[in-house]
């Protein structure tokens, strides 16, 4: 394995926040070896946006790293993350059908917002709704992430979003 | 890739643009930027896309690692902007990586 803290220390900053990226994009990739496996058990889907979320921010990082630097990277995540994700979808879409690929192109980028909502600390801003902590219903009751579908969540993209972020940490690992 | 087979850096931005407006509905046309002065980033391909549903008028590139395999051994960004956005630039370069960029040519539209 390559040593970052050695290749950021000798160079200047360019490589210093090309280190950052592939860091990001390591541990993205950790995420998304997790989120495959608690995949193909069934685990509840709670748990599944959680780790594709985790890996989602941390892809963005790693691009985000790579265009404007680790301290900007430190700063900016939930505020850019849209920014760089359509740009993201359009690089790394398979060849495919017109009319296809139009259809991937939207439906990631709401899967992808869909799952930023459910992120706690982004879920105090809507509904509460959240993947993480049970939270109050309409009615004041509590509410289980473990027991909800979330209805806002297209299962069917789940696939083909944990495969586009596959391409996109290789690339990125090549920083 | 063999050096030699490589495309060149106009014939992979056009293949990169033309794939950018295939996947998004959303792309309505793809210029590529040119560095003002030669500035060292030559080698680089940067495309101004203008995007509906883009928002705000911050410039926000994104930035690529060179994709061999698939016909891009270039660095490549992409910078969205909406529709208004692009209007309201008129023609005028933005400013990247410390260095003034230029619209070029459209490569692709849909």
């Amino acid at each position: 394995m390559e040593d970052w803290a050695i290749a950021s220390s000798k160079v200047g900053k360019d490589a210093e926040d090309r280190s950052w990226a592939r860091a990001f994009a390591e541990q993205a990739r950790s995420d998304l070896t997790v989120l495959k496996i608690l995949q193909s058990n069934g685990v509840r889907l709670c748990h599944r946006i959680q780790h594709l979320q985790m890996a989602l921010e941390k892809t963005c990082k790693a691009a985000l790293c790579l265009s404007h630097g680790h301290e900007t990277a430190r700063k900016r995540t939930h505020a850019v993350q849209k920014k760089i994700f359509k740009p993201l979808v359009r690089q790394f879409s398979r060849q495919a059908s017109s009319q296809g690929k139009e259809a991937d192109a939207k439906a990631l980028s709401n899967l992808a917002s869909g799952i930023e909502k459910l992120t706690p600390a982004v879920a105090k801003k809507h509904s509460d709704e959240n993947c993480e902590y049970p939270w109050a219903g309409p009615d004041n009751a509590p509410r289980v992430p473990a027991l909800s579908q979330f209805g806002n969540i297209d299962e069917t993209v789940f696939t083909k979003l944990i495969s586009l972020l596959e391409r996109s940490v290789e690339s990125y690992k090549q920083s | 890739m063999n050096l030699m087979d490589a495309p060149s850096r106009i014939d992979a931005a056009r293949s990169l643009a033309a794939r950018h407006v295939q996947s998004d509905d959303a792309v309505r046309e793809v210029f590529l930027m040119q560095p003002a002065v030669n500035n060292g980033f030559r080698s680089m391909i940067v495309l101004l896309e203008v995007v509906d549903g883009t928002s705000g008028k911050e410039i926000f590139p994104v930035q690529f690692n060179p994709d061999a395999e698939n016909g891009i051994p270039y660095t490549s960004v992409v910078i969205d902007v909406s529709p208004k956005h692009f209007d309201s630039l008129n023609g005028s370069p933005i400013q990247y990586k410390g260095h003034e960029w230029r619209i070029g040519p459209s490569l692709a539209r849909r």
